[in-house]
């Protein structure tokens, strides 16, 4: 099938896909380091279709990308996702908050 | 020279695409992704730098279409209960304090300002189960905010970075054309894809 619009960005040489750490880089603790990779999760899940469902709400998660609660409002979203937590035994600094964005 | 690689998200959903385009003259048919600019930020000023960073974190999206940035009503709430806002008046000529609304994505919204420290990161391609260990950051600056004052849904993610008095002050946003590429771990940065990576860093 013929392309729709030509790409104009081919003839530059490839860039590695990781990220070479740069002199900014930190030392990540151990909560930031589990929220990020389950922000990372819900990421993944998003932009793959899984959260559909969500759209408009903020999800509360936990280690893994588990869903705890999830509301419009993120408040309630925590309030729900909390006896949750603590049934699982999940601090609450393991806890990740994720907005799922509405369609345009 | 700090830098951080900013990830391009395709907002686009696989499962029911938005915009597909058909040119019948030709036959060509595509399905357009919906790219933004996204990263994520820690809010408040720096840590020691022997110190592990532990501090809160959301996703942005950057948009230099915005003249300032702009924070959800629930998360500039949620910062504040942490102390981590300084809320600014909007004066008048004769000193009064005025209010002002915006206008996103068609809708006019009340605000008002405020300064939050933020410091932008990126963690690599994302691997689910692997835990980062490292991150590049670049220093946290202060950002000035239109702290919306309504709940909405029209943000992507919580927070927009905007043009000016926030994290691009003083740095380069660089867009670096690559060959087109798929990566096992696309959906976390889908730039190659498109045949781009984007990248802020501080000058020099």
């Amino acid at each position: 099938m013929p392309e729709l619009l030509p790409n104009t960005d081919q003839a530059y040489p490839p860039v590695a896909d990781n990220v070479p750490i740069s002199p900014g880089a930190i030392l990540l603790g151990e909560a930031l380091a589990m929220r990020l990779n389950t922000g990372d999760i819900l990421n993944l899940r998003f932009f793959g279709g899984e959260l559909e469902s969500y759209r408009g709400e903020y999800i509360v998660a936990g280690p893994g990308g588990i869903i705890l609660g999830h509301h419009a409002r993120l408040k309630q979203a925590e309030a729900l996702a909390a006896p949750e937590a603590a049934a699982r035994g999940i601090p609450p600094g393991q806890l990740t908050d994720y907005f799922v964005p509405t369609l345009d | 020279m700090a830098r951080v690689r900013l990830r391009v998200d395709d907002f686009n959903p696989l499962a029911a695409p938005l915009f597909s385009l058909f040119d019948p003259r030709s036959g060509a048919a595509e399905q357009l992704p919906i790219l933004r600019l996204a990263t994520t930020v820690l809010f408040g000023p720096d840590p020691a730098s022997r110190l592990r960073d532990d501090r809160l974190e959301k996703g942005a999206l950057i948009d230099t279409g915005a003249w300032v940035s702009v924070v959800k009503k629930d998360t500039w709430e949620q910062l504040e209960s942490s102390g981590l806002v300084d809320h600014l008046e909007r004066r008048a000529a004769d000193q009064s304090v005025i209010g002002g609304t915006t206008s996103i994505g068609g809708q006019r919204l009340p605000f008002t300002f405020g300064r939050i420290w933020m410091a932008v990161i990126d963690t690599g391609v994302a691997t689910p189960g692997v835990l980062p260990r490292r991150a590049n950051r670049l220093p946290a600056v202060p950002v000035l905010c239109q702290l919306l004052q309504e709940e909405e849904t029209v943000l992507k993610r919580p927070i927009l970075l905007g043009l000016h008095r926030g994290v691009l002050d003083g740095r380069q946003l660089r867009r670096v054309p690559v060959p087109l590429q798929v990566t096992p771990h696309e959906r976390s940065d889908v730039g190659p894809r498109y045949g781009q990576q984007w990248w802020l860093q501080d000058e020099g």
